[in-house]
């Protein structure tokens, strides 16, 4: 089993959607494999489908002055951040393909990270019984929010890596209270290589979930695939 | 996993009780276990029209946000407003909790849902 892998770099969350939306629906239609994309989003607060407006703590006015757009979307979840120094992943994964519902392919993704930063970072993770994500002692350091269309998922996971944490301080974050975030940085002390943390991700990805290969594909590829399947 | 006789199922881990023209619609047993801990459930309005396929609504669980579909065409009566407060009764009692009750358009739909007997193969095929 094959997994395409689209970097988008650093992308405004906006952009990132609608290539979102029109993977999922090329996924849905069998014309594409499953796909993970990885990006590094512009600073960005994102509203889940339980999200509440309280729990963002500063103005409109405020955002507006940053330039941070807030988006209300229909992941699961409640407020989120995404700013530099994070991995994003969206999985446009179909269930089937690897037999999972979607519960246990977030428990799986619960433990890929826990996995990753355990072996490559030495930094003891665990999950929350009551909260989706993996957290270090009482701190998140990865936020899990999916949905399901149709058999295929979308949103996914954030991973702080080197992320300016100040900025959670903006929101109440997955509207969790008296609960911090953290990021590997700020447990080790020193900003890590980004780039090798994405391989990390991927590589953690593909053998959580028993792809054999996977193949690095540009947006073009990506629709072009429409007719031949594989390139 | 349970699953009732006397109960219609479509693929998509729904089940159909009818009565008359009237439809009783919930999700089953293994999709509520398949979801994990439900937390939310959007519902449509009542009078809404739907076709066989649509997205009717969300149900949320601390997991995921999972679209639900309709598995027969129809004319949303009534939906279960208990779930606005309560939608861990899904969970719970998955058979009992119905999510919307639908009047059915195209009778002969039914025939394209499967029985109790089909719907355990399927459920079996789904987790190998």
């Amino acid at each position: 089993m094959k997994l395409n892998v689209l970097f988008l770099g650093r992308c405004e969350y906006e952009k990132a959607l609608k290539i979102q939306c029109e993977l999922l629906k090329k996924r849905q239609n069998q014309e594409i494999e499953d796909t993970l994309i990885l990006v590094e989003h512009t600073p960005v607060i994102t509203v889940g489908r339980r999200g509440e407006k309280g729990h963002i703590l500063k103005s409109e006015e405020f955002f507006l002055k940053e330039g941070i757009d807030i988006f209300q979307i229909n992941r699961g979840g409640d407020v989120t951040y995404h700013g530099d120094g994070q991995i994003v992943g969206y999985p446009i994964i179909h269930l089937k393909s690897i037999s999972m519902g979607i519960r246990d392919f977030v428990t799986n993704l619960e433990k890929l990270f826990i996995q990753l930063i355990n072996e490559k970072y030495h930094i003891v993770a665990g999950r929350d019984p009551k909260h989706t994500g993996v957290w270090v002692g009482e701190e998140k350091i990865v936020a899990i929010g999916l949905a399901v269309k149709r058999g295929v998922t979308m949103h996914g996971f954030s991973f702080n890596v080197n992320t300016n944490l100040d900025h959670f301080k903006w929101i109440i974050p997955c509207g969790i209270e008296n609960r911090g975030v953290t990021s590997i940085q700020n447990i080790i002390g020193k900003n890590v290589d980004f780039h090798i943390a994405n391989q990390f991700v991927l590589n953690y990805f593909l053998e959580i979930f028993h792809y054999d290969t996977y193949k690095e594909v540009t947006l073009d590829q990506l629709f072009l695939e429409d007719r031949g399947g594989d390139i | 996993m349970k699953i009732l006789e006397g109960l219609y199922y479509s693929k998509e881990h729904e089940w159909v009780k009818v009565e008359g023209e009237k439809v009783y619609i919930g999700i089953t047993d293994y999709a509520q276990n398949a979801l994990g801990e439900i937390v939310y459930v959007e519902m449509p309005e009542v009078d809404d029209e739907f076709s066989v396929g649509d997205v009717f609504g969300v149900v949320e669980s601390v997991k995921a946000a999972s679209d639900v579909y309709l598995p027969v065409s129809g004319k949303v009566l009534e939906i279960n407003e208990l779930l606005e407060d309560q939608p861990q009764l899904l969970n719970e009692k998955p058979y009992e909790n119905w999510i919307l009750i639908v009047e059915l358009s195209d009778q002969s739909e039914i025939n394209q849902l499967i029985d109790f007997k089909e719907y355990e193969e399927f459920c079996k095929s789904e987790s190998h």
